[in-house]
């Protein structure tokens, strides 16, 4: 009995640290962590409760970015200690990332990567001003569970519309999501998109919702 | 056309957090702040914000818009501003080339992105320091700035502005298709001169109650 809460005091503790920012509190715990719990056990009791939870404040604007991306900084860290005692694949799902052509804004989309890595996905990112023959030949070739559209300009949502038509075509099994700062859910369905994701506080929901 | 340096620009901290988000409810962690005072010290590296402006006559305004020498801008706000305006500047704004580069140096993503807040405040700042550069210059009062893609004028209009400068004004250019601009730090937009007090702001006359880009006024 006494060890069971213990334990789960442990997990509750690293859960905390993640959320607090505490890296030194983090180090301190994970070596007796790895020894007493399996990594599913640590991923979803502490590390998946812990990002949800740093996404939810985001999401009422009692925490701001930097916050939740150095907190993506300690659960990749984590990750990484998880991997190299055991290596393992959190998900089989995969994204596929970018900002569409003629756009060079692409913090938007790099949060975007960070959370997707945060939660266990196999990210691949082809960076800003991406060619729609670039996201289709990549799309075909790796077959991604999501390919994720970003444009912050009002200018490139017809390039948003023509590569979810190509898309759709190449890859119809493959899921199409988009964001930014001129997107919104109208414009989402009226461009065919599959799911939109307003920010990175929506955006597991969203995508757990498009791969259900 | 007048360049100008805009070598003592200062950023108040608060300003810049509040910008990303932070408000009553939510405060920065210790290491966010250690990590933006980090990062102030590093402006110097990226030479001066750079600010060039030209004068423009109103040729005509109607209640769609406004009419220059330049294009004509479509916006009902700005034409509820511009009554009685014979001149405007356009103006731009640029925190350089290697305030871009430097950004998409950084390997930390927290840097990264706490430079890319720190870009739009010192941008923004440039510009509200050369309208006052202005101001003083003319002995006159110019209007808040309005930027295409904001508020009902759309991004089409960097063209206009765009038009009344030489090629590649202050190392800016904007992509033929997208109109982005690079160096992506920039700003581009037009002022009224010799406004009203009462018709200072564009945004007394927007709907957006709780827009992040409303100002006081």
């Amino acid at each position: 009995m006494e060890t069971n809460a213990t334990a789960a005091n442990t997990l509750e503790d690293l859960k905390k640290s993640i959320i607090s920012i505490n890296r030194t509190s983090v180090q301190q715990i994970m070596p007796g962590i790895l020894s007493d719990f399996e990594v599913p056990e640590i991923l979803t009791s502490a590390v998946y409760p812990a990002l949800n939870h740093v996404r939810e404040n985001y999401q009422q604007r009692k925490t701001a970015i930097p916050e939740v991306l150095m907190s993506l900084n300690i659960v990749a860290n984590i990750i990484e200690t998880i991997s190299d005692k055991s290596p393992m694949q959190q998900r089989n799902q995969s994204i596929l990332l970018g900002v569409i052509e003629g756009d060079t804004h692409d913090m938007g989309k790099n949060i975007i990567r960070d959370v997707y890595k945060g939660y266990g996905f196999t990210v691949t990112d082809l960076g800003k001003n991406v060619t729609i023959d670039k996201f289709v030949e990549t799309a075909a070739l790796s077959q991604p569970s999501i390919v994720g559209l970003s444009s912050m300009m009002s200018t490139t949502v017809d390039n948003i519309g023509k590569a979810i038509e190509a898309l759709k075509k190449e890859v119809p099994d493959t899921k199409i999501m988009v964001g930014g700062a001129f997107m919104n859910p109208e414009l989402a369905v009226k461009l065919k998109a599959d799911g939109y994701a307003e920010s990175a506080a929506t955006l597991i929901e969203e995508t757990d919702k498009l791969l259900s | 056309m007048k360049n100008i340096e805009l070598t003592d620009l200062t950023l108040q901290q608060e300003d810049v957090f509040r910008c990303m988000g932070y408000g009553k409810d939510a405060s920065p962690h210790a290491e966010t702040v250690q990590r933006y005072e980090a990062l102030i010290k590093r402006i110097p590296e990226t030479g001066p914000v750079k600010g060039a402006f030209t004068e423009v006559s109103v040729t005509g305004i109607n209640e769609t818009g406004v009419d220059t020498p330049h294009g004509f801008i479509k916006s009902e706000r700005l034409a509820k501003i511009s009554e009685g305006v014979t001149e405007m500047v356009f103006g731009l704004i640029t925190a350089g080339e290697t305030f871009d580069m430097m950004g998409e140096s950084f390997p930390d993503m927290v840097d990264a992105f706490l430079w890319d807040s720190i870009g739009s405040a010192l941008v923004e700042e440039g510009v509200a320091q050369l309208l006052k550069t202005i101001e003083s210059e003319k002995k006159k009062t110019l209007s808040l700035p309005f930027s295409p893609g904001y508020c009902d004028w759309d991004l089409t209009g960097q063209k206009i502005i765009f038009s009344a400068f030489d090629s590649s004004p202050l190392g800016i250019n904007i992509s033929s298709d997208s109109l982005v601009m690079s160096p992506v730090k920039s700003v581009s937009f037009i002022s009224c001169l010799d406004v009203s007090g009462s018709s200072h702001n564009p945004c007394r006359y927007c709907s957006l109650k709780n827009c992040f880009m409303r100002r006081k006024g």
